[in-house]
């Protein structure tokens, strides 16, 4: 069972995603800012984070972490389709990076990492 | 002549009028007084006379008498003898008494001749011998007969006049004198006038020298004022002509008249200015009739100026300005004309006139891209608009759409087992939250433009892959036909927008439609047209309203129940930056048909990225 950390300074939606996330069988965390996804980086298998956030932004936490933990995998999400951001956050080690609303099939397979990537 | 001796002359002249009245006044003044003078004289004289002539007469009858008594004269003789007498006493009778006083002394001599003559006359018949004595007491008696009826005249004469002889002889030295000074005056008169005569004629004559002299002079003076007028008529840069207008022709001509009318100066002056126009000027009335108009107009003291067609004598039409003045001349009508040949101002004319309209045509052209591009730039200010706001609203939306959709789905994951609706139902939810994504999406992709990324493509079978892939509802049936036979260069994912907006847009006008019943069909052709290719998406719908078809490519501007209105202005934006242009096909019975113009791929060019002002419109 997979240990995931959702961070999304959304509540309702980090609410929703781990209720979803729980009911596939996962053992879920939350948290409404990147800091702490830095301060915990590596005591989760996947960490899923919100790249537009208020203070810390997703992009930077995800240096933060893959300089900490280059093994981390960060899967990034985001509501703005700006090309460019879904390129730095790859650039950047992102796992993978989704658009919101989220495509749940997607999102699991990303997950258990049998995407091929 | 000096008018010293004309002065003179005159004075002379007064002077002998003046003695002559003097002098005529005296002589009829002197006249009358002498008269009155000499009566009483003259009367004395007579009684002498008569009284001597009777005494003669009496002597001569007595001796007559004694005569005839003693001898026989011959009695033819004394009869002549007598008859001289008797005229000669007549004749001294008539001088005396008859005529002037003045012949008073010629009566008396006439007397004396008239007693000598009775005293000769007393000798011859003295000397007769054969006289009857019946015939010499006729005689007698004859001559006593007469002896009282001549004192009877005599004294009838001297009772009518009374004249003093002396005074009469006075009054005629008197008349003399005053006679002198009549003559004298008549003379100074008559020479004064002579004088004058001659002054005169001098003077007349001085001024016919002068007259003649200035008349030279004059003339010389024409001449060159002529020789002047000639030659700046002669070689005056326009053509000048006299018209003498009653006769019709011309009676001067320069050279530039002959070279207009293309004859010699000596032709144009057997001519008039009918020779030289077309029957009917540019406005269609008659030459003749113009002419007369404007002849006329001069003769009565205009001027007028005017455009003229004149024709030449090969006849070429020369567009001319002509200016009509009358001349002075003495009992003739006479205009002269002159002429300009405005063939090349009106030319220029012409030419100006191209120029203005391909000027205005410039003008409208400019002002017609201009507003392209104040539209375009009113779009774009939109579009810039409408992106800013999308940038954020997208992503703001975006969250609370995905909680929903997550929510649904956990909904259904956690309760569709206990009631299928519940599936059904959190299906909805997430068919509306992708249909909102595809809002925002639309709106995105609208308001970011991003470049192409072109790629040769086959297009017939491009279009049918495309087409076959786009859903659309079961109602609607998809005919894709397209044969172009075309390669061109597009950005396949772009059109492909192309595509599913039309066919977006055919399938929900129709179905969306009242009372949609019936077979519901999109036709999607594809052809060559020229160096483009011609794409039509047609549908059996409705159509599209006439007030709306102006606004269907304008964005945010939808009639459908649902719907933000970016589909069609998406489909220009995309097919605009390929170069391309779609267009609303007219209204022709049912159904809307969207026709896509597209360039076909040049043979040989290497794919490429356009950007989007780097886009140009196939010819």
């Amino acid at each position: 069972m997979k240990h995931l950390l959702l961070v999304d300074d959304d509540r309702d939606f980090t609410e929703s995603l781990a209720e979803l996330l729980q009911d596939y069988g996962y053992r879920v965390e939350t948290a409404f800012a990147g800091e702490e996804a830095v301060r915990r980086a590596g005591e989760f298998d996947v960490t899923l984070m919100d790249i537009s956030m208020p203070g810390r932004d997703g992009i930077d936490c995800l240096r933060a972490i893959r300089s900490a933990e280059p093994a981390a995998r960060v899967i990034m999400m985001t509501g703005f389709t700006r090309a460019e951001l879904v390129e730095q956050a790859h650039g950047e080690g992102a796992f993978g990076v989704l658009y919101k609303p989220l495509d749940i099939d997607r999102l699991l397979h990303l997950i258990e990492d049998d995407t091929g990537a | 002549m000096k008018p010293r001796f004309i002065r003179l002359a005159y004075a002379a002249l007064g002077a002998g009028i003046l003695i002559s009245a003097v002098g005529v006044y005296g002589v009829v003044s002197g006249m009358r007084e002498a008269a009155y003078r000499a009566q009483s004289e003259f009367r004395d004289n007579i009684v002498w006379f008569a009284a001597q002539f009777n005494g003669e007469l009496a002597a001569l009858t007595d001796a007559l008498h004694d005569h005839v008594t003693g001898v026989q004269p011959d009695s033819q003789a004394t009869v002549e003898r007598f008859d001289v007498f008797w005229s000669r006493l007549d004749s001294a009778r008539e001088g005396a008494l008859g005529r002037s006083f003045l012949r008073l002394p010629g009566a008396a001599e006439t007397v004396a001749d008239a007693a000598a003559t009775l005293r000769e006359f007393e000798s011859t018949v003295l000397a007769l011998p054969n006289a009857t004595s019946d015939e010499v007491g006729r005689f007698v008696g004859a001559l006593r007969a007469l002896k009282p009826r001549l004192n009877e005249l005599t004294l009838a004469a001297l009772a009518s006049r009374n004249v003093d002889v002396a005074a009469e002889h006075r009054a005629q030295r008197e008349g003399a004198t005053r006679l002198t000074v009549l003559l004298l005056g008549m003379l100074v008169l008559g020479t004064s006038l002579v004088a004058l005569l001659l002054l005169e004629r001098a003077k007349v004559a001085a001024l016919g020298r002068t007259l003649a002299m200035r008349v030279a002079e004059r003339t010389a003076d024409l001449a060159e004022s002529e020789d002047r007028y000639r030659t700046l008529v002669t070689h005056a840069p326009e053509a000048i002509v006299v018209l003498d207008a009653e006769q019709g022709k011309f009676i001067e001509a320069n050279e530039n008249a002959a070279r207009l009318f293309g004859v010699s100066r000596e032709r144009v002056l057997e001519c008039g200015p009918g020779d030289f126009s077309p029957p009917l000027q540019p406005d269609g009335r008659a030459s003749a009739e113009l002419v007369a108009e404007r002849v006329a107009a001069a003769l009565a003291g205009e001027v007028p100026i005017f455009e003229w067609l004149h024709q030449n004598v090969s006849g070429e039409r020369i567009p001319c300005e002509i200016r009509l003045v009358r001349l002075p001349a003495a009992g003739r009508s006479l205009v002269r004309g002159s002429i300009t040949d405005i063939s090349v101002r009106k030319r220029h004319e012409l030419e100006l006139a191209r120029h203005r309209e391909r000027l205005e045509e410039l003008v409208e052209e400019r002002t017609r891209e201009l507003e392209t591009a104040q539209r375009d730039l009113l779009r774009a200010e939109r579009l810039a608009a409408i992106g800013q706001l999308t940038g954020t609203v997208s992503h703001e939306l975006r969250n609370p759409l995905a909680t929903i959709h997550t929510s649904s789905v956990v909904l259904a994951k956690r309760l569709g087992d206990q009631d299928p609706s519940v599936v059904r139902i959190a299906e909805r939810i997430t068919r509306n939250v992708e249909r909102c994504v595809g809002i925002i999406q639309d709106l995105l992709d609208y308001t970011r433009v991003r470049d192409l990324e072109l790629r040769r493509v086959d297009f017939d079978a491009w279009l049918r892959a495309t087409v076959a892939d786009i859903e659309v509802p079961d109602a609607v049936t998809v005919n894709c036909d397209p044969r172009s036979g075309a390669r061109v260069l597009i950005d396949p994912e772009r059109l492909r927008q192309v595509m599913v907006n039309l066919i977006d847009n055919a399938a929900l006008s129709m179905i969306e439609a009242p009372g949609a019943e019936g077979p519901l069909r999109i036709d999607i052709t594809a052809a060559t047209d020229g160096e483009r290719l011609r794409l039509r998406v047609a549908d059996s719908g409705p159509g599209i309203a006439e007030e709306r078809r102006e606004s269907v490519f304008e964005p945010l501007y939808s009639t459908r129940a649902f719907g933000v209105g970016l589909g069609l202005p998406l489909v220009r934006q995309i097919v605009e930056q390929h170069g391309g242009r779609v267009e609303l096909e007219p209204a022709a019975g049912h159904g809307a048909a969207f026709v896509v113009w597209l360039a076909l791929a040049p043979a040989e060019v290497a794919p490429q990225t356009a950007s989007r002002s780097g886009g140009t419109t196939p010819a």
